[in-house]
């Protein structure tokens, strides 16, 4: 078997072994979804509008729903990782291992976050049920395909911006700030607290410059049949294009961080 | 033959200096003082195939850095490297498959999962073939005492045990050369003595070549022939360690053990008192004249019990770093 396989297999045991973690975490993704909830349920009361920023009640609830779930199943933790394993001397072992670093962090994030994803897929699944149920949400299985398409992509993506995000710590001693920073605003710039639609028609048009509406905005808009195919296919093109230009970018960011790499001790 | 060549390797570090206080603090925002610090100044030796070598010097001497420019980890700001005929800094992965290197405090097992999982990404990472790796692994786990510990979490082994993993690790694709970097630091003696005699083994049945830093003189004295010594970034010793003591101006500790009290001031006239409890006492003196010292005081006192012995490898490296501190 392939190293990066095996290392895969190993994410993945070391995941399975601290299960509950799992579960505690997406419980703990039910308390947003209820804020927002009761949040768009006293704004919707209040305006007495059917639709809000294009967008019906019920559309709306599915949305949040979905996207906090999809939010929670994008979780990434390997940035404070290899934040420490650039400032204390981790890497020292890439470089006298045949062993690409690279190679390593991606192969262990999609072993431990693969269990994580597809659990988190399931109770959107679950969720999904519920709205089409309740909400009068109509799902095409086209629709679920090309959501899978995207989420899939949504996973490489957000992986490539965590990884590039974490190559700052061969400049910055302190990174605690900056990583949360970007995963705040991260999350409200992909339409993970709500739809891109409700910043107003010219922000959503420059957010669609940005890679992060490819994380959660686009699929879930996929998965509720919002998009026509074309739009689907040239979406997932673009979340494509955004995956390798990240992929080029942090290349070359590696390249000039680890020229300057200073590995501890003397 | 030659495992490694080193010819005037120097590493310039540069870092920034912050005085005491919040304004300097402020100051350092937008102007910092920067300094340079010459890590390794113009090393040059050679090390040949199934040697033990020792890196000695105290902290910040710059042995940490040499070792990681040998192994790839660190370019040289000048200097030449050839280690096992190749240029380290090239980071080459048929280099990288001939050696070793184990740094006291860094992992590479993963906490997690037991160590043979570990083992087993090793065998992935330098493409060992199953049978030789079973091998090596039923033979190494069974030298350190290891193979009922093979399927326990690494968090759960004791740092002794998980110390011996990490061996392991580094010992599966049957390296030619080991840089070991403070190899027994928070160990007990029993697990220091177990790693070094193991090590020891090894390099008789393999003709394993090994670079090893410790502040452990017992470990150097049992495994080593040969010691570099490394101060403020200069090669300032290279030789066996019997030569390192004679080089100094060889001295001679004689112990006396004696019935009636011993007095400091009487003894003094002999050579330089180390110690003195009444009973017993240490004395040193150059050792061309301790024979003599020695006849004189078997006439002049009652001694019960009386010994020779060359000065602990401490005290002549002291000596070592005191006569290049008062050159420098």
């Amino acid at each position: 078997m392939n190293k990066y396989m095996w290392l895969l297999g190993m994410g993945l045991q070391k995941a399975l072994t601290y299960r509950v973690n799992y579960l505690v975490t997406i419980l703990a993704a039910v308390f947003p979804i209820i804020l927002q909830w009761m949040l768009w349920q006293s704004i919707y009361t209040y305006t007495q509008a059917d639709k809000l920023y294009g967008l019906s009640y019920s559309d709306m609830l599915s949305y949040v729903v979905l996207a906090a779930l999809m939010a929670q199943a994008l979780r990434t933790g390997f940035e404070y990782e290899m934040a420490e394993d650039i400032k204390s001397g981790g890497l020292n072992r890439f470089i006298v291992q045949p062993l690409s670093y690279f190679g390593y962090r991606l192969s262990v994030f999609v072993g431990t976050n693969l269990g994580y994803f597809v659990t988190t897929l399931i109770v959107m699944g679950v969720a999904l049920w519920v709205a089409t149920t309740y909400w009068a949400l109509s799902i095409e299985v086209t629709h679920v395909v090309l959501f899978l398409l995207s989420a899939v992509g949504a996973f490489f993506l957000q992986f490539m911006l965590f990884y590039l995000l974490s190559l700052t710590a061969f400049w910055l001693h302190e990174v605690w700030a900056l990583f949360e920073s970007v995963r705040v605003i991260s999350l409200v710039l992909s339409g993970g607290v709500v739809p891109l639609s409700v910043f107003g028609a010219s922000l959503e048009y420059y957010l669609s410059f940005l890679p992060f509406q490819y994380l959660i905005y686009f699929p879930i808009q996929t998965l509720m049949g919002v998009l026509s195919i074309e739009q689907v296919l040239s979406g997932l093109v673009l979340q494509l294009f955004w995956i390798i230009a990240l992929l080029l970018l942090s290349i070359t960011v590696w390249r000039r961080g680890s020229r300057s790499y200073l590995a501890l001790g003397g | 033959m030659n495992v490694i060549e080193v010819e005037g390797l120097s590493k310039t570090f540069k870092f920034y200096r912050k005085p005491q206080g919040l304004s300097a603090s402020f100051k350092n925002l937008w102007q910092r003082q920067v300094e340079f610090k010459e890590a390794v100044k113009n090393v040059s030796f050679n090390i040949e195939r199934g040697q033990v070598v020792a890196f000695l010097g105290t902290n910040g001497a710059g042995k940490t850095t040499t070792m990681k420019m040998l192994s790839g980890i660190l370019h040289p700001t000048t200097g030449k490297v050839r280690v096992l005929g190749h240029t380290p800094s090239d980071r080459e992965d048929q280099f990288k498959k001939r050696f070793s290197i184990l740094m006291g405090q860094k992992h590479q097992l993963w906490p997690d999962l037991p160590a043979i999982d570990s083992f087993a990404l090793c065998q992935r990472i330098y493409e060992i073939p199953t049978p030789l790796f079973r091998q090596r692994l039923t033979r190494l786990s069974e030298v350190l005492g290891v193979s009922h510990l093979l399927d326990i979490q690494v968090r759960r082994l004791s740092l002794g045990e998980r110390m011996k993993m990490e061996l392991i690790a580094a010992l599966l694709h049957g390296p030619e050369l080991l840089f070991l970097d403070e190899p027994t630091i928070g160990l007990d003696f029993l697990s220091q003595r177990a790693v070094m005699r193991f090590l020891q083994q090894l390099v008789k049945e393999d003709n394993l070549t090994i670079l090893l830093t410790s502040h452990n003189m017992a470990d150097i004295s049992a495994l080593c022939e040969r010691v570099l010594v490394i101060q403020n970034g200069q090669l300032i010793f290279d030789d066996c360690i019997a030569n390192l003591q004679d080089s100094l101006g060889g001295l001679r500790r004689i112990h006396i053990e004696s019935e009636s009290a011993l007095r400091s001031e009487l003894l003094s006239r002999y050579g330089k008192v180390i110690s003195n409890d009444i009973h017993r006492a240490e004395l040193e003196v150059n050792d061309g004249v301790a024979n003599e010292v020695l006849q004189q005081l078997l006439k002049d006192i009652m001694v019960k019990d009386v010994r020779i012995t060359a000065p602990p490898l401490e005290d002549s490296l002291e000596r070592l770093y005191q006569r290049q501190g008062q050159v420098a």
